[in-house]
Protein backbone atom coordinates (compact mmCIF):
# COMPACT_ATOMS: atom_id res chain seq x y z
CA UNK A 1 0.00 0.00 0.00
CA UNK A 2 1.31 3.53 -0.72
CA UNK A 3 -0.85 5.12 1.98
CA UNK A 4 -3.13 3.88 4.68
CA UNK A 5 -4.68 6.01 7.08
CA UNK A 6 -7.23 5.12 9.87
CA UNK A 7 -9.28 7.45 11.73
CA UNK A 8 -7.49 11.03 10.64
CA UNK A 9 -8.30 13.79 12.63
CA UNK A 10 -6.69 17.07 12.20
CA UNK A 11 -7.99 20.68 13.55
CA UNK A 12 -6.70 24.22 13.54
CA UNK A 13 -7.81 24.97 16.85
CA UNK A 14 -11.10 24.63 17.59
CA UNK A 15 -11.65 24.17 13.88
CA UNK A 16 -11.73 20.54 13.26
CA UNK A 17 -10.68 20.59 9.21
CA UNK A 18 -10.74 16.36 9.12
CA UNK A 19 -12.21 13.96 11.65
CA UNK A 20 -12.46 10.07 10.74
CA UNK A 21 -11.07 9.46 7.98
CA UNK A 22 -9.98 6.14 6.82
CA UNK A 23 -8.85 5.14 3.34
CA UNK A 24 -6.01 3.13 1.61
CA UNK A 25 -4.36 3.98 -1.68
CA UNK A 26 -2.60 1.30 -3.39
CA UNK A 27 0.91 1.88 -5.00
CA UNK A 28 0.57 3.34 -8.61
CA UNK A 29 -3.31 4.36 -8.48
CA UNK A 30 -4.07 7.80 -9.70
CA UNK A 31 -6.52 9.88 -6.91
CA UNK A 32 -8.47 13.11 -7.47
CA UNK A 33 -9.17 14.16 -3.85
CA UNK A 34 -12.28 17.14 -4.11
CA UNK A 35 -14.87 18.70 -1.99
CA UNK A 36 -15.71 22.15 -1.47
CA UNK A 37 -13.54 25.38 -0.12
CA UNK A 38 -12.26 24.41 3.38
CA UNK A 39 -12.87 20.33 2.94
CA UNK A 40 -9.72 19.31 4.05
CA UNK A 41 -8.11 18.71 0.99
CA UNK A 42 -4.82 20.69 1.05
CA UNK A 43 -5.03 19.60 5.05
CA UNK A 44 -4.91 16.14 4.39
CA UNK A 45 -2.33 16.32 1.46
CA UNK A 46 -0.16 18.36 4.59
CA UNK A 47 -0.92 14.81 6.63
CA UNK A 48 0.38 12.55 4.57
CA UNK A 49 3.72 13.99 4.32
CA UNK A 50 3.76 14.83 7.67
CA UNK A 51 3.69 18.69 7.73
CA UNK A 52 0.75 18.66 9.98
CA UNK A 53 0.66 16.49 12.73
CA UNK A 54 -2.55 14.59 12.63
CA UNK A 55 -4.40 12.46 15.01
CA UNK A 56 -4.92 9.16 14.43
CA UNK A 57 -2.86 6.12 11.73
CA UNK A 58 -1.36 6.85 8.96
CA UNK A 59 1.47 4.67 7.11
CA UNK A 60 2.91 6.11 3.60
CA UNK A 61 4.94 3.53 2.01
CA UNK A 62 5.27 1.67 5.49
CA UNK A 63 6.28 4.60 7.43
CA UNK A 64 4.41 6.80 9.45
CA UNK A 65 5.33 10.26 8.14
CA UNK A 66 5.26 12.46 11.38
CA UNK A 67 8.20 10.39 12.99
CA UNK A 68 10.46 9.12 9.61
CA UNK A 69 11.08 12.18 7.47
CA UNK A 70 13.30 10.06 5.45
CA UNK A 71 10.27 8.60 3.75
CA UNK A 72 9.92 12.39 2.45
CA UNK A 73 12.87 11.29 -0.27
CA UNK A 74 10.25 9.04 -1.77
CA UNK A 75 7.34 11.35 -2.07
CA UNK A 76 7.28 14.99 -4.60
CA UNK A 77 4.84 17.39 -3.15
CA UNK A 78 3.55 20.33 -5.64
CA UNK A 79 1.66 22.77 -3.62
CA UNK A 80 -0.48 25.81 -5.00
CA UNK A 81 0.98 28.12 -6.96
CA UNK A 82 0.12 31.00 -4.90
CA UNK A 83 2.26 29.72 -1.41
CA UNK A 84 5.65 30.32 -4.38
CA UNK A 85 7.70 33.65 -4.16
CA UNK A 86 6.98 33.68 -8.36
CA UNK A 87 9.13 37.16 -8.14
CA UNK A 88 12.81 35.82 -7.49
CA UNK A 89 14.97 36.19 -10.06
CA UNK A 90 15.28 32.23 -10.24
CA UNK A 91 15.60 30.12 -13.75
CA UNK A 92 13.60 27.58 -15.01
CA UNK A 93 17.31 25.21 -14.57
CA UNK A 94 17.50 26.37 -10.92
CA UNK A 95 14.01 25.72 -10.11
CA UNK A 96 14.20 22.53 -11.31
CA UNK A 97 17.13 21.49 -9.90
CA UNK A 98 15.90 22.05 -6.34
CA UNK A 99 14.78 18.63 -6.19
CA UNK A 100 17.28 16.15 -8.52
CA UNK A 101 20.69 18.10 -9.66
CA UNK A 102 20.85 15.08 -12.20
CA UNK A 103 17.48 14.83 -13.84
CA UNK A 104 16.16 13.13 -17.06
CA UNK A 105 15.76 15.71 -20.24
CA UNK A 106 12.94 13.30 -21.31
CA UNK A 107 10.72 15.17 -18.53
CA UNK A 108 11.86 18.86 -19.50
CA UNK A 109 11.26 17.59 -23.72
CA UNK A 110 7.77 15.57 -22.44
CA UNK A 111 6.52 18.91 -20.52
CA UNK A 112 7.17 20.83 -23.44
CA UNK A 113 9.53 23.02 -21.67
CA UNK A 114 12.77 22.26 -22.67
CA UNK A 115 13.70 25.83 -24.31
CA UNK A 116 12.64 27.53 -21.35
CA UNK A 117 15.96 26.22 -19.10
CA UNK A 118 17.22 29.71 -19.18
CA UNK A 119 13.88 31.65 -19.10
CA UNK A 120 13.58 33.46 -15.55
CA UNK A 121 10.40 31.51 -13.89
CA UNK A 122 8.70 34.52 -12.77
CA UNK A 123 8.25 35.29 -16.87
CA UNK A 124 6.67 32.26 -18.02
CA UNK A 125 2.72 32.23 -17.90
CA UNK A 126 0.88 30.51 -15.15
CA UNK A 127 0.24 27.26 -17.38
CA UNK A 128 4.26 26.96 -18.04
CA UNK A 129 5.08 27.85 -14.29
CA UNK A 130 2.99 24.64 -13.94
CA UNK A 131 4.61 22.32 -15.92
CA UNK A 132 7.81 23.32 -14.66
CA UNK A 133 6.97 22.83 -10.79
CA UNK A 134 5.49 18.85 -12.00
CA UNK A 135 9.22 18.65 -13.80
CA UNK A 136 10.29 19.50 -10.76
CA UNK A 137 8.68 17.02 -8.83
CA UNK A 138 9.26 14.20 -11.08
CA UNK A 139 13.32 14.84 -11.56
CA UNK A 140 13.69 13.16 -7.94
CA UNK A 141 12.02 10.22 -9.14
CA UNK A 142 9.05 9.87 -6.73
CA UNK A 143 7.80 6.79 -5.68
CA UNK A 144 4.03 9.54 -4.58
CA UNK A 145 3.59 12.72 -6.16
CA UNK A 146 1.14 15.15 -4.35
CA UNK A 147 -0.62 17.40 -6.33
CA UNK A 148 -2.24 20.51 -5.10
CA UNK A 149 -4.74 22.18 -7.07
CA UNK A 150 -2.08 21.89 -10.45
CA UNK A 151 -4.88 23.03 -12.58
CA UNK A 152 -5.69 26.67 -11.16
CA UNK A 153 -4.96 29.31 -14.04
CA UNK A 154 -3.83 26.86 -16.06
CA UNK A 155 -4.86 26.46 -19.75
CA UNK A 156 -6.36 23.71 -21.60
CA UNK A 157 -2.58 22.70 -23.64
CA UNK A 158 -0.94 22.92 -20.23
CA UNK A 159 -3.49 20.83 -18.31
CA UNK A 160 -3.70 17.90 -21.19
CA UNK A 161 0.40 18.12 -21.10
CA UNK A 162 0.13 17.63 -17.16
CA UNK A 163 -2.53 15.38 -17.17
CA UNK A 164 -0.69 13.22 -19.55
CA UNK A 165 2.66 13.39 -17.80
CA UNK A 166 0.91 12.07 -14.43
CA UNK A 167 -0.90 8.75 -16.65
CA UNK A 168 2.35 8.29 -17.95
CA UNK A 169 4.58 8.43 -14.67
CA UNK A 170 5.30 4.88 -12.74
CA UNK A 171 4.13 6.77 -9.78
CA UNK A 172 1.24 6.81 -6.89
CA UNK A 173 -0.17 10.24 -7.90
CA UNK A 174 -2.87 12.20 -5.28
CA UNK A 175 -3.75 15.49 -7.29
CA UNK A 176 -6.03 18.03 -5.21
CA UNK A 177 -8.75 19.48 -7.17
CA UNK A 178 -11.31 22.04 -7.48
CA UNK A 179 -12.66 21.09 -10.85
CA UNK A 180 -12.23 17.49 -11.41
CA UNK A 181 -13.43 17.19 -15.16
CA UNK A 182 -9.55 17.84 -16.92
CA UNK A 183 -8.17 14.88 -14.74
CA UNK A 184 -11.40 12.83 -14.73
CA UNK A 185 -10.49 10.27 -17.95
CA UNK A 186 -7.10 9.59 -16.39
CA UNK A 187 -7.98 9.13 -12.24
CA UNK A 188 -8.73 5.48 -11.20
CA UNK A 189 -10.14 6.55 -8.38
CA UNK A 190 -12.19 10.03 -6.77
CA UNK A 191 -12.06 11.06 -3.11
CA UNK A 192 -14.96 13.21 -2.01
CA UNK A 193 -14.14 15.40 1.15
CA UNK A 194 -15.80 17.54 3.11
CA UNK A 195 -14.12 17.59 6.24
CA UNK A 196 -14.94 13.87 6.71
CA UNK A 197 -14.86 10.95 3.82
CA UNK A 198 -18.02 11.29 2.04
CA UNK A 199 -17.27 8.86 -0.69
CA UNK A 200 -14.03 7.14 -2.20
CA UNK A 201 -14.44 5.10 -5.80
CA UNK A 202 -14.37 4.99 -9.05
CA UNK A 203 -15.98 8.48 -10.29
CA UNK A 204 -19.50 6.47 -11.35
CA UNK A 205 -19.77 5.27 -7.92
CA UNK A 206 -18.80 8.85 -6.46
CA UNK A 207 -20.76 10.85 -8.42
CA UNK A 208 -24.23 11.01 -7.65
CA UNK A 209 -26.65 13.23 -6.31
CA UNK A 210 -26.95 12.26 -2.71
CA UNK A 211 -23.12 12.27 -2.24
CA UNK A 212 -22.94 15.70 -4.46
CA UNK A 213 -25.37 17.29 -2.45
CA UNK A 214 -23.54 16.07 1.04
CA UNK A 215 -20.34 17.25 0.09
CA UNK A 216 -21.08 20.60 -1.67
CA UNK A 217 -24.63 21.53 0.50
CA UNK A 218 -25.93 21.96 -3.06
CA UNK A 219 -27.32 20.93 -5.84
CA UNK A 220 -24.63 20.02 -8.69
CA UNK A 221 -25.28 18.83 -12.32
CA UNK A 222 -24.08 15.79 -13.92
CA UNK A 223 -23.40 14.88 -17.27
CA UNK A 224 -22.47 11.54 -18.50
CA UNK A 225 -20.16 11.88 -21.32
CA UNK A 226 -19.55 9.36 -24.48
CA UNK A 227 -17.12 7.63 -22.79
CA UNK A 228 -20.33 7.27 -20.06
CA UNK A 229 -18.02 8.53 -17.20
CA UNK A 230 -20.11 10.92 -14.65
CA UNK A 231 -19.00 14.53 -14.70
CA UNK A 232 -20.13 17.27 -12.18
CA UNK A 233 -20.62 20.09 -13.76
CA UNK A 234 -19.68 23.06 -11.05
CA UNK A 235 -20.56 27.03 -11.18
CA UNK A 236 -17.53 28.26 -12.92
CA UNK A 237 -18.61 25.84 -15.72
CA UNK A 238 -22.25 26.56 -16.24
CA UNK A 239 -22.03 30.25 -14.37
CA UNK B 1 41.01 63.28 -0.90
CA UNK B 2 42.21 59.72 -0.87
CA UNK B 3 40.21 57.33 0.62
CA UNK B 4 41.96 55.35 3.01
CA UNK B 5 42.69 51.83 2.95
CA UNK B 6 40.79 50.94 5.99
CA UNK B 7 38.33 52.82 4.76
CA UNK B 8 37.79 50.96 1.26
CA UNK B 9 38.31 47.42 2.68
CA UNK B 10 35.49 47.97 4.99
CA UNK B 11 33.25 48.95 2.25
CA UNK B 12 34.25 46.29 0.13
CA UNK B 13 33.29 43.70 3.21
CA UNK B 14 30.09 45.94 3.89
CA UNK B 15 28.51 45.56 0.69
CA UNK B 16 29.45 41.62 0.46
CA UNK B 17 27.64 41.28 3.80
CA UNK B 18 24.68 43.71 2.72
CA UNK B 19 24.23 41.96 -0.68
CA UNK B 20 23.58 38.56 1.31
CA UNK B 21 21.65 39.77 4.16
CA UNK B 22 19.59 42.80 1.76
CA UNK B 23 18.83 39.60 -0.78
CA UNK B 24 17.78 37.12 1.35
CA UNK B 25 15.40 39.42 3.36
CA UNK B 26 13.92 40.91 -0.08
CA UNK B 27 13.34 37.63 -1.28
CA UNK B 28 11.84 36.49 1.98
CA UNK B 29 9.51 39.35 1.80
CA UNK B 30 10.84 40.68 5.17
CA UNK B 31 12.89 43.62 4.18
CA UNK B 32 11.22 45.69 7.03
CA UNK B 33 13.09 43.17 9.17
CA UNK B 34 16.88 44.71 9.04
CA UNK B 35 15.49 48.06 10.05
CA UNK B 36 13.97 45.77 13.22
CA UNK B 37 17.46 44.20 13.73
CA UNK B 38 19.62 47.49 12.98
CA UNK B 39 17.30 49.14 16.04
CA UNK B 40 17.78 46.44 18.22
CA UNK B 41 21.58 46.36 17.59
CA UNK B 42 21.16 49.88 18.63
CA UNK B 43 19.01 48.58 22.15
CA UNK B 44 22.07 46.63 22.45
CA UNK B 45 24.80 48.92 22.33
CA UNK B 46 22.71 51.43 24.46
CA UNK B 47 22.57 48.44 27.04
CA UNK B 48 26.58 47.95 26.53
CA UNK B 49 26.82 51.81 26.63
CA UNK B 50 24.57 51.37 30.14
CA UNK B 51 26.82 48.81 31.65
CA UNK B 52 30.29 50.81 31.23
CA UNK B 53 28.36 53.79 32.44
CA UNK B 54 28.06 51.54 35.95
CA UNK B 55 31.47 50.13 35.80
CA UNK B 56 30.96 46.98 33.87
CA UNK B 57 33.37 47.18 30.50
CA UNK B 58 31.90 45.21 27.63
CA UNK B 59 32.27 44.66 24.19
CA UNK B 60 29.18 46.57 22.19
CA UNK B 61 29.49 43.99 19.01
CA UNK B 62 28.96 40.64 21.49
CA UNK B 63 25.70 42.52 23.21
CA UNK B 64 24.51 44.16 20.27
CA UNK B 65 24.63 40.58 18.30
CA UNK B 66 22.74 38.90 21.25
CA UNK B 67 20.48 41.80 21.39
CA UNK B 68 19.73 41.29 17.00
CA UNK B 69 19.62 37.81 17.34
CA UNK B 70 16.98 37.60 20.30
CA UNK B 71 14.99 40.67 18.79
CA UNK B 72 14.83 39.15 15.19
CA UNK B 73 13.96 35.42 17.65
CA UNK B 74 10.83 37.28 19.17
CA UNK B 75 9.56 39.28 15.86
CA UNK B 76 9.83 35.71 14.23
CA UNK B 77 7.39 34.59 17.39
CA UNK B 78 5.49 37.55 17.41
CA UNK B 79 4.68 37.32 13.33
CA UNK B 80 3.06 33.35 14.39
CA UNK B 81 0.10 35.84 15.91
CA UNK B 82 -0.45 37.79 13.16
CA UNK B 83 1.69 38.80 10.44
CA UNK B 84 5.48 39.50 9.65
CA UNK B 85 4.62 43.38 9.18
CA UNK B 86 2.74 43.00 13.01
CA UNK B 87 5.69 40.85 14.31
CA UNK B 88 8.65 43.25 13.12
CA UNK B 89 7.12 45.90 14.25
CA UNK B 90 6.06 45.43 17.58
CA UNK B 91 9.95 43.83 18.08
CA UNK B 92 10.96 47.23 16.61
CA UNK B 93 9.04 49.65 18.74
CA UNK B 94 9.63 47.20 21.95
CA UNK B 95 13.68 47.15 20.91
CA UNK B 96 13.67 51.28 20.58
CA UNK B 97 11.80 51.58 23.73
CA UNK B 98 14.82 49.65 25.42
CA UNK B 99 17.67 51.52 23.50
CA UNK B 100 15.55 54.87 24.91
CA UNK B 101 15.30 53.54 28.59
CA UNK B 102 19.02 52.81 28.44
CA UNK B 103 19.87 55.86 26.91
CA UNK B 104 18.19 57.42 29.78
CA UNK B 105 19.97 55.83 32.69
CA UNK B 106 23.45 56.11 31.06
CA UNK B 107 24.95 59.00 32.15
CA UNK B 108 27.93 60.93 30.26
CA UNK B 109 28.53 58.37 27.71
CA UNK B 110 24.92 58.62 25.52
CA UNK B 111 26.68 61.14 23.49
CA UNK B 112 28.33 58.22 22.04
CA UNK B 113 25.09 56.44 20.74
CA UNK B 114 25.00 59.14 17.59
CA UNK B 115 28.17 57.64 15.84
CA UNK B 116 25.98 53.80 15.94
CA UNK B 117 22.71 56.06 14.85
CA UNK B 118 24.12 57.42 11.94
CA UNK B 119 27.93 55.20 11.22
CA UNK B 120 31.28 57.21 10.58
CA UNK B 121 32.00 55.27 7.80
CA UNK B 122 35.25 57.32 7.60
CA UNK B 123 36.51 56.32 11.16
CA UNK B 124 36.58 52.83 10.95
CA UNK B 125 38.90 51.53 13.38
CA UNK B 126 41.17 48.18 13.45
CA UNK B 127 38.38 46.83 16.22
CA UNK B 128 35.48 47.80 13.67
CA UNK B 129 37.27 46.11 10.74
CA UNK B 130 38.15 43.21 12.49
CA UNK B 131 34.69 42.77 13.38
CA UNK B 132 33.57 43.35 9.63
CA UNK B 133 35.70 40.24 8.60
CA UNK B 134 34.57 37.86 11.03
CA UNK B 135 30.93 39.01 10.32
CA UNK B 136 31.86 38.39 6.37
CA UNK B 137 33.58 34.85 6.81
CA UNK B 138 30.90 33.69 8.99
CA UNK B 139 27.56 35.32 6.88
CA UNK B 140 30.13 33.58 3.34
CA UNK B 141 30.49 30.24 5.64
CA UNK B 142 26.47 30.15 6.74
CA UNK B 143 25.46 31.28 2.96
CA UNK B 144 28.04 28.74 0.98
CA UNK B 145 26.76 25.88 3.22
CA UNK B 146 23.16 26.58 3.68
CA UNK B 147 22.73 28.52 -0.20
CA UNK B 148 21.01 25.49 -1.97
CA UNK B 149 18.86 24.48 1.15
CA UNK B 150 17.93 28.01 1.47
CA UNK B 151 17.04 29.17 -2.17
CA UNK B 152 14.50 26.16 -2.19
CA UNK B 153 12.82 27.44 1.31
CA UNK B 154 13.17 30.99 -0.30
CA UNK B 155 11.21 30.36 -3.61
CA UNK B 156 8.91 27.34 -2.50
CA UNK B 157 8.18 26.97 1.67
CA UNK B 158 5.74 24.34 1.54
CA UNK B 159 7.73 22.37 -0.96
CA UNK B 160 11.03 22.33 0.92
CA UNK B 161 9.11 22.10 4.19
CA UNK B 162 7.92 18.85 2.18
CA UNK B 163 11.08 17.21 0.71
CA UNK B 164 12.38 17.30 4.53
CA UNK B 165 13.57 20.48 4.57
CA UNK B 166 14.18 21.26 8.47
CA UNK B 167 12.36 25.16 7.88
CA UNK B 168 12.61 26.33 11.13
CA UNK B 169 16.51 25.87 11.49
CA UNK B 170 16.55 27.65 8.08
CA UNK B 171 14.55 30.64 9.28
CA UNK B 172 17.25 30.81 12.41
CA UNK B 173 19.89 30.62 9.99
CA UNK B 174 18.33 33.33 7.98
CA UNK B 175 18.18 35.23 11.06
CA UNK B 176 21.81 34.40 12.04
CA UNK B 177 22.62 36.14 9.06
CA UNK B 178 20.44 39.01 9.14
CA UNK B 179 21.13 40.18 12.39
CA UNK B 180 25.41 39.43 12.19
CA UNK B 181 25.34 41.65 9.29
CA UNK B 182 23.34 44.24 10.52
CA UNK B 183 25.62 44.36 13.88
CA UNK B 184 28.42 44.49 11.78
CA UNK B 185 27.76 47.67 9.50
CA UNK B 186 26.52 49.57 12.85
CA UNK B 187 29.38 51.83 13.15
CA UNK B 188 29.83 52.24 9.68
CA UNK B 189 26.46 53.26 8.11
CA UNK B 190 24.47 53.76 11.58
CA UNK B 191 21.22 51.84 12.65
CA UNK B 192 19.23 54.29 10.96
CA UNK B 193 20.43 54.22 7.41
CA UNK B 194 21.36 50.78 7.43
CA UNK B 195 18.03 49.78 5.86
CA UNK B 196 18.66 51.54 2.50
CA UNK B 197 21.84 49.88 2.06
CA UNK B 198 21.25 46.87 2.97
CA UNK B 199 17.49 46.83 0.96
CA UNK B 200 17.79 49.24 -2.04
CA UNK B 201 20.28 47.93 -3.58
CA UNK B 202 18.98 44.19 -2.68
CA UNK B 203 15.71 45.29 -4.52
CA UNK B 204 17.07 46.86 -7.40
CA UNK B 205 19.13 43.25 -8.00
CA UNK B 206 15.99 41.25 -7.38
CA UNK B 207 14.12 43.57 -10.50
CA UNK B 208 17.25 43.87 -12.94
CA UNK B 209 18.64 40.32 -12.39
CA UNK B 210 18.44 37.43 -14.93
CA UNK B 211 19.22 34.74 -11.82
CA UNK B 212 19.60 34.64 -8.39
CA UNK B 213 23.26 34.76 -8.58
CA UNK B 214 23.45 37.74 -10.88
CA UNK B 215 21.46 39.22 -8.39
CA UNK B 216 24.31 39.21 -5.68
CA UNK B 217 26.42 40.29 -7.93
CA UNK B 218 24.31 43.22 -8.86
CA UNK B 219 23.09 44.05 -5.60
CA UNK B 220 27.09 44.07 -3.82
CA UNK B 221 28.21 46.36 -7.10
CA UNK B 222 25.99 48.87 -6.21
CA UNK B 223 26.25 48.71 -2.54
CA UNK B 224 29.86 49.28 -3.35
CA UNK B 225 28.92 52.01 -5.62
CA UNK B 226 27.01 53.82 -3.34
CA UNK B 227 28.94 53.55 -0.23
CA UNK B 228 32.22 54.24 -2.05
CA UNK B 229 30.57 57.68 -4.05
CA UNK B 230 29.43 58.77 -0.49
CA UNK B 231 32.22 58.57 1.50
CA UNK B 232 33.91 60.65 -1.63
CA UNK B 233 31.07 63.22 -1.71
CA UNK B 234 31.52 63.55 2.06
CA UNK B 235 34.84 64.97 1.64
CA UNK B 236 33.58 68.15 -0.51
CA UNK B 237 29.85 68.31 0.86
CA UNK B 238 29.67 68.67 4.56
CA UNK B 239 26.78 65.56 5.09
CA UNK B 240 27.72 62.16 6.69
CA UNK B 241 28.94 59.99 4.57
CA UNK B 242 26.43 57.49 5.52
CA UNK B 243 23.69 59.92 4.57
CA UNK B 244 25.13 60.65 1.42
CA UNK B 245 25.38 56.54 0.50
CA UNK B 246 21.88 56.16 1.62
CA UNK B 247 20.39 59.26 -0.33
CA UNK B 248 22.16 58.22 -3.56
CA UNK B 249 21.04 53.97 -2.98
CA UNK B 250 17.62 55.40 -2.70
CA UNK B 251 17.62 57.98 -5.49
CA UNK B 252 19.14 54.98 -7.83
CA UNK B 253 16.07 52.90 -6.54
CA UNK B 254 13.43 55.21 -7.23
CA UNK B 255 15.30 56.23 -10.96
CA UNK B 256 15.66 52.72 -12.16
CA UNK B 257 12.05 51.48 -10.59
CA UNK B 258 10.18 54.43 -12.46
CA UNK B 259 12.40 54.04 -15.94
CA UNK B 260 11.09 50.04 -15.58
CA UNK B 261 7.86 50.81 -14.82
Amino acid sequence: MAIVAKNLRFSYGNKIALENLSFEIKEGEFVAVLGPNGAGKTTLLKCIIGILKADGEIRVLGKDPRKDKEVLRFISYVPQRSSISIDLPITVAEVIKMSSKNFEEGIVEELGIKDKMNTLFRELSGGLQQRVLIARALAKKPRIILLDEPFNGVDILSQEKIVEMLEKIDATVITVVHNVNPVLHAVDRVMLLNRELIAFGKPNEVFNRENLLKAYKAEIPIVICEEGLAHPLYGDQHG
Amino acid sequence: MVISMDSFIAIFLISLIVSISGNLSVFRKASFLIASVSHSALAGVAFSLFLSSQGISVDYFVVAAAFAIAFSAMATVFSKFHDVDTGVSISFALSMALAVAFLSLTRNLSGKIWSFLFGELYLITDKDLFYLILTAVMVLLLFGIFYEKLLFYLFDPEGSEASGINVKFLDFILILIISLSAVSVIRSVGAILAYAIFVAPAAIGKKFARSVKQSFIFSSLISFSCLYAGLLLSYSIPISASALSALIASALYFALMIKKS
